[in-house]
């Protein structure tokens, strides 16, 4: 069986870009990354071969969650893969976790050539309860007229650490859709960033989460309006039981000339119980008139006369509170073009809410 | 065999070349359209013409800068003692100078917000006393700085809409007065000092214990050189029907004002305390750092109008904060104009249950103004509610930005809280960033909260100028029908006032 | 003595595409003028682009107001001017209420001051002729109105604001039978001042019934295809505008859908 070795300072990331009272606690997040040192992952092989100029290229827009979790990436890299995206079939990539398996760290890249698109799926998941830690970068290059639809599902169990940073570059009339669902990990830091630098690009974003049991999600996006008539909108929806702390952190950046742009994000939360801890830090930032930026955010139980109306239909109490959890999170679910898959999420959301 | 494969190859070349002709048309025509677009925005930009700096008529008034005392520039443990011997203070009083002094020193400028690397401690007068004793006769006040209240507004108002007038000038408070009838049910309105000397127990009880002096840095300045201000008490059951007001006139250049108010409104009563400032434009530097201390109590209500006119050389880093009773309520109507940098966000501390918060404000930041403000609301008692209405406008470069905190304590069960902010940008160089925070620690909450950014919509312009409204006016309508909201609200003077303010911002800037 | 309005071979374009293809157009003084066709034909783009809307381009032709060619005149100037437009949907303008956005637009119309007490009376008289209540002076203008107050308000506006031309774009739609006659009640008075003049798009002759149109033409893809007097209206209203597409030899559009 292999072992994580430990680090010994603290490491912080996932720095706002436009920070604020240090007291409050929203500025950045802890990590928890514990391992310094290099140990093979054993369950799948890698594909293709890393091109180091495009790491140093987005590396220069952005360092993902921070500058010292990249260079661990870097380090101890034991999976890489870089995929040139044609119009083909869905790729799907299963990758488990286990005492066999206790640290995934890999390196993705994602070209999409011009006029090209597909779907690919990143299922990150443990077989067994041991402690696991992830330590992700995601590179997505989208280029002129092309469309990627990635999806993120991460079901860690709530030992484990799960850290991706997915940074994103988008070309003309180009598209990127972003689907992420995160059910699981005790700790989960998630950082995306897309720089939208063609005319007409568009980033999507849709985010399902369940916050159970002490699991404390950082969720930061970071979406920049470069080039022209942008589209962008990020939709966080999402529901907190037993002691779950969600930290949702979102910035839609409008940098000068980005005339025509229009960004949006949206952000839900369902509280479950009295213990939970729900974090929003929604930022507009504009440096630039000829746009319109929305930002809407609500939080609280669910709808009375919603539970009221499904219990009079003879469903029990949680059985409707878990079909309105659901029904938030069907928008990103339906990203995932693999139905086995979807159906196991659902399950997992419903039996986690039926049981608690 | 060979056959196959050159077919095979010249079919690959054939979908390359597909390839790229769908590319290079799809290329040419983004052009064309980007081309096309950057011409109408071109014609867009030519339109707008830009107005720099503008005559803010009787604001910039300056007085020849005569005074009694001023104290040298800089700040340390001498300078603070001097204050306070000049003021004949009692000792806890010093003592509380001199920690909030230590604190101080240890506190460091925030990393976050507006860049404050320019102001320069030792380049700020703490203490100008002008020629003039504390009045509660208009005549008896210096011919000076009487003119300059008069053209204010200041007796006037007094005469037809207030209850009581207090008129600061620089470090000292040199005119206030309360009709006669609220004396006599025992509402009290005084400047800070009397209050110290003739209330010490009272004083004792609540200075600093609402807006304390670890807050921020310059909270702890506040304390260290505070001087002037109001005291104003309303008994239990006593409605304050008319407002009171406190206007604060900044004369001297490269010095700073650092009054104290102290609220208290005791069960049942209810007031609207207004609060004017503005300043005449110099090229140094000047600072504003005053504390602002509302303690409602249960059942009461307070109002707390203010609208900011400082200028231009001006760093407004006001601290105010109000601890809201069981069923009390907290107004706050908030509009910034003045200064080159504010830094407000006026905190309602909510402790008992049913207490209420409502904030509205409105910004208004031109060229080279970076106005940071906005409102902060902790929840710390069941079924409180809250409200955050706020509108930003930003022109000729000129930066807007909202900040603001909501949370909701562990506890705290059926709180509702909804937050409204809108920004409008003006021209491209300006800027517009929206930062809230929002911190939930219960589940039993009924939160939302909205945010909008862009600039005037045409096809609002255009309804408007088919009526028959030029370009410039129907523009200055629509910014007039955006800020209504905190019109509404002020006191008619007032809201007559903030419409010239936006008026003469916009006179000739858009259109 | 010239015409009121004069469209000539106007051609409109929104981003390339052109929505009005060469209209020519003559409402002389005291006339009623009544414009129909189907949905998307253009209707609603002539009368914005007689009105200067500046997502509209005109990319030929010429439109004459008293003999005075205002191609170049910018929305209030037409305003100024004295032509009127109702919009098929009125904007939403928060912060300004009614009575003080028409009050400034008309001592902005009238260049003469007109004292608050005075206005109000005249506002309310409208108001009244109208069936609309009193608060409804101090509500933001068209934000959270009904659809029906939304339309009454524009012909409330057209009262107060007195212009020569008035295009009215579909005043009666969404209306309740009520409000359809008090709407075309207060037009039809309107117009009985014989200096005013009156373009009209509707799909139903009930308004038309007191507005009384002299001469109906019909917009089909973008062109005038047939021109008339009322006969023509009642055609239309009985058999829709297949038998015109038949006649130009166009494509017959099946289940039209006439509002
Ligand atoms: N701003 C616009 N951008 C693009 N197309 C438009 C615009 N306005 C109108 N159109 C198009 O022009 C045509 C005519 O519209 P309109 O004048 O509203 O028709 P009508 O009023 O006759 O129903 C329609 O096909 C419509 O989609
Ligand atoms: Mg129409």
């Amino acid at each position: 069986m292999t072992k994580i070795n430990r680090r010994t300072n603290e490491l912080r990331g996932n720095t706002l870009p436009a920070l604020t009272w240090n007291w409050m606690d929203v500025n950045d997040v802890k990590i928890d990354l514990q391992n310094n040192q290099k140990i093979p992952y054993t369950a799948v092989q890698s594909v293709g071969e890393i091109d180091q100029e495009l790491k140093h290229t987005f590396y220069d827009l952005d360092h993902g969650i921070s500058e010292e979790v990249m260079r661990m990436n870097s380090e101890q890299c034991n999976l890489a893969n870089h995929w040139r995206i044609s119009d083909r079939e869905p790729i799907e990539v299963r990758l488990p976790q286990s005492a066999e398996n206790p640290l995934l760290v890999d390196q993705n890249q994602i070209i999409v050539p011009p006029l090209q698109n597909g779907t690919i799926v990143l299922y990150n998941y443990s077989e067994d309860d041991s402690r696991v830690e992830r330590n992700s970068t995601i590179l997505v290059d989208v280029e002129n007229d092309a469309e990627i639809n990635v999806v993120l599902v991460q079901r860690l169990n709530e030992n484990s650490i799960s850290n991706v940073s997915i940074v994103a570059r988008v070309g003309d009339g180009a598209k990127l859709s972003l689907a992420t669902v995160e059910l699981g990990a005790g700790n989960t830091v998630f950082h995306y960033m897309v720089d939208m630098e063609g005319f007409g690009a568009e980033s999507h974003v849709k985010t399902a989460y369940l916050g159970s049991g002490n699991n404390h999600l950082d969720l930061f996006y970071h979406v920049r309006h470069i080039g022209e008539e942008c589209i962008s909108d990020i939709q966080v929806n999402g529901a907190l039981m037993d002691h779950a702390v969600k930290k949702f952190r979102g910035t839609i950046d409008f940098v000068e000339g980005c005339s025509g742009s229009d960004g949006n994000e949206e952000e839900f939360t369902i509280l479950l119980d009295d213990t939970v801890r729900s974090i929003a830090v929604p930022l507009l930032l504009a440096h630039e008139d000829d746009i319109v930026g929305n930002h809407a955010a609500s939080a609280g139980q669910i709808d009375e006369e919603q539970l009221f109306y499904l219990m009079s239909r003879g469903l029990s109490r949680k059985e409707s509170e878990s079909l309105i959890v659901e029904s938030r999170m069907t928008p990103t679910f339906d990203q995932i073009p693999n139905e086995e898959l979807r159906l196991d999420l659902r399950k997992e959301v419903h039996s986690k809410i039926l049981h608690r | 065999m060979s056959n196959l494969r050159s077919n095979l190859t010249s079919d690959h070349n054939v979908k390359q070349l597909d390839t790229e002709r769908i590319l290079a048309e799809k290329a040419a025509e983004r052009e064309a359209l980007k081309e096309s677009r950057r011409k109408e925005r071109a014609e867009k930009l030519k339109e707008r013409t830009y107005v720099e700096e503008f005559d803010r008529g009787v604001y910039d008034i300056k007085n020849p800068n005569t005074y009694e005392i001023m104290l040298d520039k800089g700040l340390n443990e001498e300078i603070v003692r001097e204050i306070s011997s000049i003021k004949d203070e009692p000792d806890w009083m010093l003592e509380k100078r001199l920690a909030a002094l230590e604190i101080y020193r240890e506190l460091k400028n925030p990393n976050w917000g507006p860049d404050l690397s320019e102001l320069n401690m030792d380049e700020i007068a703490t203490y100008i006393r002008p020629k003039a004793q504390m009045e509660s006769n208009w005549q008896e006040v210096p011919d000076e700085i009487r003119k300059t209240f008069e053209l204010l507004g200041i007796p006037e108002a007094e005469l037809d809409y207030l209850s009581g007038v207090g008129a600061q000038y620089d470090s000292e408070v040199v005119y206030h007065n309360v009709k006669d009838y609220l004396a006599l049910q025992g509402v009290v309105y005084t400047d800070f000092e009397s209050a110290v000397e003739q209330y010490p127990e009272i004083i004792q009880e609540y200075f600093g214990t609402c807006l304390k002096p670890t807050l921020h840095r310059y909270s702890a300045l506040h304390y260290a050189v505070w001087s002037g201000g109001s005291y104003v008490y309303v008994p239990e059951g006593v409605h304050v029907d008319i407002p009171l007001q406190s206007y604060f006139r900044m004369n001297a250049p490269g010095a700073g004002q650092f009054e104290h108010t102290l609220i208290i409104v005791e069960k049942g009563g209810s007031l609207h305390f207004i609060e004017g400032c503005s300043a005449p434009r110099y090229n140094t530097i000047n600072l504003h750092a005053g504390g602002v201390e509302l303690f409602v109590k249960e059942g009461a209500k307070l109002r707390y109008s203010t609208i900011e006119n400082w200028s231009r050389n001006m760093y407004n880093l006001n601290s105010k904060r109000a601890i809201v009773e069981k069923d009390g309520v907290i107004e706050w109507i908030s509009g910034s104009f003045g200064s080159r940098v504010s830094m407000l966000y006026p905190a309602s501390i909510l402790i008992g249950e049913g207490a209420r918060s409502e904030f509205t404000g409105i910004t208004f930041a031109g060229a080279g103004q970076t106005l940071d403000t906005g409102a902060q609301v902790v929840h710390k008692a069941p079924h409180t509610y809250s409200a955050v209405e706020t509108k930003s406008i930003s022109k000729g470069g000129g930066k807007a930005i909202y900040r603001s905190l909501v949370q909701v304590e562990e506890g705290a069960y059926g709180c509702r809280s909804n937050t409204d902010c809108q920004s409008l940008m003006l021209d491209a160089q300006s800027r517009g960033d929206t930062i809230p925070t929002i911190i939930l620690k219960n589940d039993d909450v009924d939160f939302g909260h909205e945010a909008k950014i862009g600039r005037i919509d045409d096809q609002a312009i255009f309804y408007l100028m088919s009526r028959g409204l030029s370009e410039e006016e129907a523009k200055a309508m629509i910014v007039r029908g955006f800020a209504e909201p905190v019109a509404k609200e002020l006191p008619l003077e007032y809201a007559v006032e903030m419409n010239e303010l936006i008026n003469l911002e916009l006179k000739g800037a858009i259109g | 003595m010239s015409n009121m309005l004069e469209v000539s071979n106007l051609k409109v374009a929104v981003d390339d595409v052109e929505i009005l293809q060469g209209i020519d157009l003559e409402i002389g003084r005291g006339e009623v003028h009544v414009l129909m066709g189907p949905n998307g034909a253009g209707k609603s783009t002539l009368a914005r682009t007689i009105m200067a809307d500046p997502q509209f381009e005109q990319v030929e032709g010429d439109i004459y107001f008293e003999g005075e060619n205002i191609n170049e005149f910018s929305t209030d100037e037409r305003a100024k001017l004295g032509i009127f437009l109702t919009f098929q949907n009125p904007l939403e303008v928060a912060g300004i209420s009614v009575e003080d956005f028409l009050r400034t637009t008309k001592i902005e119309l009238t260049g003469e001051d007109i004292s608050v007490i005075k206005f109000k009376r005249e506002l309310k008289g409208h108001m009244q002729d109208l069936d609309l209540d009193q608060a409804y002076a101090e509500r933001y203008l068209n934000v959270g109105f009904s659809g029906g107050e939304k339309k009454k308000g524009e012909i409330l506006q057209m009262s107060v604001l007195n212009p020569d031309l008035v295009m009215l774009d579909e005043p009666d739609s969404g209306l309740d039978v009520d409000a359809v006659r008090i709407v075309s009640e207060t037009v039809a008075d309107f117009l009985s001042d014989k200096n005013k003049s009156c373009l009209i798009i509707t799909h139903h002759s009930v308004i038309l019934e007191s507005v009384k149109p002299d001469f109906a033409h019909i917009l089909i893809d973008g062109k005038i295809v047939k021109r008339g007097g009322p006969e023509l209206i009642e055609r239309v209203n009985d058999e829709g505008y297949n038998w015109i597409r038949e006649e130009l030899g166009l494509e017959k559009v099946h289940d039209e859908v006439l509002d």
